[in-house]
């Protein structure tokens, strides 16, 4: 009770050191809480669109009825709290009442579908249940607007699916459920009540029943292992189980980085509040110690002042960490009100219980462990130090670092439960560290080896040099703690960077709405001619040559080893399919924007056959990882039959959301040109009338070619893209802003510490401009190499998590490190200029009492 | 320039089928995904089986793969005429089926293939045409009018057929891939001894 009185009266004591410690202090911890609570909001919200694609968690689908065995499979790892749902999808021919047909999507569904998501109609009517209820009461059918323009009918019309006459209720805007692959055909919704009347689905047709999910609250890494083990259980090739994020190979991908991204953050939010919080603690301890030798020397036993400065940490601790869940709890969830100007899509802005236990476990645990190895030094504080300059014994750096593992031990474990990754925990742990130490030996050798104080003539500054050479520790910790807030506030915006350029979707204008494939050779003037009638300008035309890939380096591919299929696991049996499929060919002179080559080159120009030349390809790079393919091998293709031998010089990364019709494989122009080929264009989005009558034109001439109206798809993907980019410019943005919070600390601190300092110089009579200048460029200094050494380590750990998480995508960004690097020294200055002009107003009397 | 680029792709097919012209019978299968034998090894995809089968009656018989995965009809006329360079004697006709997936007018799928016939009858090639069925999906009155397009073609212009090129391998689940409608290595077997039994006496 006694050394609870204590404490409380000490810390009142200290009131002014203690607001500012605990305001610190609540801020870098305010800084974690709220970036964990924006990075579980924006993913939930952007995770939640995805749900929308499927209209459920997961699925399970096959070109044939799903078994009843197949089915309890999945729903037996739901525990009971699950709602499903079934439906069929088949082509079909529909048609009018004056027997006009069109390939259409008929997709047959329960009323529960989808559970996700929404399907808006015609005047903005929205999927109700009443209308959900209403579609297999009768012979109802929701059409896609598209057919009502190809069968030339409307709302209230009927047409024939199968052998029943349907009549279309509803007209369709806008299908969150529409999916992301390309559908050949527009899409019907009817009752799958009412599919029996049709007679379409019989033995010998061919159609997909599926059996959604809904999942109530299951994390998206559940899911996934759910999926896995369903996966494996069900091992039948013909069966596909998916969530909602691996719809879509590429979707998946990026949902997949965004994660990785969200989790870096929250590393990196982990640190910073780690950083800030050792260095205040740390700062705070050695401003004590000087009491705590006047408390020993006056007959405490160390024990006993081991407890309560113990105690006093943790009550910090403790009170910083409430305030700041508290500072959370009201800034997070007012943000949603805030952005939903800001944000393209609102966001419901929460803060999960696993945060602020994390919260508290830093402000307490972590700054605990933090100061242990301080704490220790107890042991060795003897009453002379009240008649040294000194403020606290050291161990030095080595005994400094030493002490400090069991605190890296206990933010390294925190840093594997945050990133769910023994790997990504360890490897960020590991950079840290590394990086600290790179920092520690340039600071080292910059202000203590090069002895620059001798060749300096200016006072102010000869002063600062020598000043950072005597205080070798202070200086490496406040060089360090620059130099890491640097490099952790730069690695966000700089790894966001190479991100977003991934996902930028291409201008409006340059958006395809038509996807059309199938184009022979000679109907390619004719194509033209219709295009252009409409002063529509083709985006791309593209020749499409199919071959097979028989040989690598000379040795055959296929792996026809003769294994029969069911003596392959389902992996195996994929692999083998992969391998022995075709693969389209095209050749282009130049690249287009939405290409790259990252590995060798492009092509040397138009092949010249001198008789020994190889044509030259280049591969798209996850293609080329995939078949293990590298610069310098050789493939042979067969083009019907025919062998054609090219070299890979080059590896191309291909940007997808340019939704650009894009190969795999490229060879040099002048090889495939008279090869049988066939052609594949985009034409770029134009309104609804001319897209409809350039339509019309294509069917009635050129009958085989087929077209995609791929807007609704784009818009989709690009929706959701462009949100993705959202949440990583706005978790980027604050990281900064926390970033900057820990150095603004970090220079607040370390200047408020060198008051001693002043009032040594001001009562030997230095002249006060002189005083504020040396200690500007003291901390300048630090600040700067820091800053500069802390940005350029950004650079490397951002292209090397680029390259272990992000595929290698990793573009190289200027503009915020050098951001970085003047914002830093601005905030040090003036944040040292503030300090030092205080002290020097305060007496000189005053500045020594503490 | 351009006649280098033709030069090259001459020599390949020079260097194909030139020294073996007048020792071999060559038979020309231009189809689609069946026909390339997509997701199974060359060896085993029907064309490749179905030279084993006939050189078992004839060891100068060479059968050229010229299956094209997603091709349609609208590409038989450049196709053959791309192939006709290298002689064939006989050429099988296996297209149609992605037309009729796609829902294209049997109408066109029927002109397109009639242009094909042309051209091989002028050159003097035995036809075969593969009949092609549709899934009932698609509905009956469209199945009929795709199916009958192959018998009008036959019938019109006094050609030889293979009835229905997927004869006991379409809708049988162990003779497909996972995709329910690509035939396996087994189901290409069939394929091929059924091709076999049909072809084999013009050998």
């Amino acid at each position: 009770m006694n050394y609870l009185k204590y404490i409380l009266r000490e810390l009142k004591g200290n009131r002014k050191f203690t607001i500012l410690f605990i305001l610190n202090l609540s801020l870098g911890l305010t800084g974690f809480i709220a970036l964990d609570g924006f990075k579980v909001s924006l993913d939930k919200t952007i995770r939640s669109k995805s749900k929308g694609i499927l209209g459920a968690d997961i699925g399970l689908s096959a070109r044939r009825q799903i078994s009843k065995i197949e089915k309890k499979y999945l729903e037996d790892e739901f525990s009971g709290k699950f709602e499903s749902s079934h439906m069929v999808e088949m082509y079909s021919m529909v048609a009018n009442q004056s027997k006009k047909s069109r390939l259409i999507q008929v997709k047959a569904i329960e009323s529960n579908y989808p559970f996700y998501g929404n399907i808006e109609f015609a005047k903005g009517e929205m999927l109700s249940q009443k209308i959900r209820d209403n579609l297999s009461k009768d012979n109802i059918a929701w059409v896609y607007e598209d057919v009502l323009h190809q069968l030339k009918v409307k709302i209230g019309d009927k047409v024939k699916i199968g052998d029943t006459l349907f009549t279309i209720r509803k007209s369709i805007l806008a299908d969150s459920a529409s999916g992301i692959s390309t559908n050949m055909a527009p899409r019907i919704y009817i009752s799958l009540k009412r599919l029996k009347s049709t007679g379409l689905l019989r033995p010998g047709s061919v159609a997909w029943h599926s059996h959604v999910y809904k999942i109530p609250e299951t994390p998206p890494k559940k899911l996934e292992e759910i999926r896995d083990r369903i996966f494996k259980n069900i091992d039948k090739p013909d069966v596909r189980v998916y969530t909602h994020e691996n719809v879509s190979q590429q979707m998946a991908r990026m949902l997949s980085r965004l994660n990785d991204f969200l989790g870096l953050t929250s590393l990196v939010a982990l640190f910073l509040s780690a950083l800030g919080t050792g260095f205040l603690f740390r700062s705070f301890f050695r401003s004590k110690s000087k009491q705590i030798a006047v408390l020993i020397s006056l007959g405490l036993q160390k024990r006993s002042a081991f407890t309560l400065y113990l105690s006093q940490v943790v009550i910090l601790g403790l009170l910083s960490s409430m305030i700041a869940i508290l500072l959370s709890l009201i800034i997070v969830p007012g943000l949603g009100a805030v952005t939903q100007e800001l944000l393209p899509f609102p966001v419901d802005f929460t803060i999960r219980a696993s945060t602020i236990i994390m919260g508290l476990s830093i402000g307490t645990v972590g700054s605990l462990l933090i100061c242990l190895p301080i704490l220790m030094e107890l042991k060795r504080i003897q009453p002379s130090v009240l008649l040294t300059d000194k403020q606290a014994t050291s161990k030095g750096l080595i005994g400094n670092i030493i002490s400090s593992i069991p605190a890296m031990g206990f933010f390294w474990a925190l840093a594997i439960w945050l990133s769910n990754s023994f790997l990504i925990g360890s490897l960020f742990t590991g950079i840290f560290i590394i990086s600290g130490v790179l920092l520690a030996l340039t600071a080292w050798l910059i202000f203590s080896q090069f002895n620059f104080h001798r060749s300096v003539n200016k006072l102010s500054l000869k002063w600062a040099l020598r000043d950072l050479d005597r205080n070798k520790i202070t200086t490496i910790a406040c060089f360090i703690s620059i130099g890491l807030g640097t490099l952790l506030l730069n690695l966000i915006p700089q790894i966001q960077k190479s991100l977003s350029e991934e996902l930028s979707s291409p201008e409006k204008s340059k958006v395809p709405s038509l996807f059309i494939f199938d184009i022979q050779e000679e109907q390619v003037p004719s194509f033209k001619s219709i295009v252009s009638k409409k002063d529509i300008k083709i985006s791309q035309l593209s020749p499409n040559v199919r071959a097979r890939l028989v040989a690598v380096n000379d040795i055959a591919f296929d792996k026809g080893d003769g294994a029969s299929a069911s003596s392959l696991s389902r992996e195996e049996e994929r692999e083998k399919r992969f391998r022995n499929r075709g693969f389209n060919l095209s050749y282009r002179s130049e690249l287009i924007n939405s290409e790259k080559v990252i590995k060798g080159r492009g092509f040397s120009g138009h092949f010249v056959d001198d008789g020994k030349s190889i044509p030259e390809i280049t591969l798209e790079t996850r293609f080329a990882k995939r078949l293990d393919l590298h610069i310098g091998d050789t493939m042979t293709f067969e083009i019907e039959s025919v062998p054609i031998k090219g070299k890979v010089v080059g590896l191309r990364t291909i940007r997808w959301t340019s939704f650009q019709p894009n190969f795999f494989v490229q060879f040099q122009p002048g090889v495939l040109e008279i090869a049988p080929k066939t052609f594949v264009a985009t034409l770029p989005s134009m309104d609804k009338k001319t897209k409809q009558e350039i339509q019309d034109s294509i069917v009635d001439t050129l009958p085989n070619i087929s077209l995609i109206n791929v807007s609704r798809i784009v818009e989709r993907i690009s929706n959701i893209m462009d949100q993705m980019a959202w949440a990583l410019r706005l978790m980027s943005a604050l990281c900064l802003i926390a970033g900057f919070v820990v150095i603004y600390s970090i220079a607040n601190h370390q200047a408020a510490s060198r008051k001693w300092d002043i009032g040594l110089l001001k009562s030997l009579g230095a002249s006060f401009p002189t005083i504020r200048a040396q200690f500007i460029w003291q901390f300048g200094l630090i600040s700067f190499f820091a800053t500069l050494l802390g940005a350029t380590i950004s650079l490397l750990v951002s292209f090397l998590i680029s390259s272990l998480l992000f595929e290698g995508v990793w573009a190289f960004d200027i503009v915020t490190p050098l951001l970085t690097l003047i914002g830093s020294v601005v905030v040090t200055v003036f944040i040292t200029d503030m300090a030092i002009r205080n002290s020097l107003k305060v007496r000189t009397r005053e500045l020594f009492s503490t | 320039m351009k006649n280098l680029k033709y030069k090259t792709i001459l020599l390949i097919l020079i260097t194909l089928f030139t020294p073996i012209v007048n020792a071999e019978t060559r038979l020309l299968i231009i189809g689609d995904s069946l026909t390339e034998g997509y997701g199974v090894a060359k060896k085993d995809s029907y064309p490749s089986l179905l030279e084993t089968e006939l050189k078992k009656k004839r060891s100068d018989i060479r059968v050229i793969n010229a299956g094209s995965s997603g091709s349609t009809s609208a590409g038989a006329f450049s196709r053959l005429r791309w192939h006709l360079k290298s002689k064939p004697k006989i050429l099988i006709l296996a297209l149609g089926a992605n037309d009729g997936l796609r829902g294209i007018s049997p109408t066109s799928t029927k002109e397109n293939l009639q242009k094909a016939i042309t051209l091989a009858k002028k050159n003097k090639i035995i036809i075969y045409l593969a009949g092609m069925k549709m899934p009932y999906n698609y509905g009956k009155d469209y199945q009929k009018r795709f199916e009958n397009i192959f018998s009008e073609l036959i019938s019109f212009n006094k050609i030889k057929s293979i009835p229905f090129l997927l004869k006991d391998v379409g809708g049988r689940k162990h003779l497909n891939l996972a995709d329910g409608i690509h035939p396996n290595e087994k189901g290409h077997s069939i394929i091929a001894k059924n091709v076999a039994s049909i072809i084999e006496k013009d050998l």
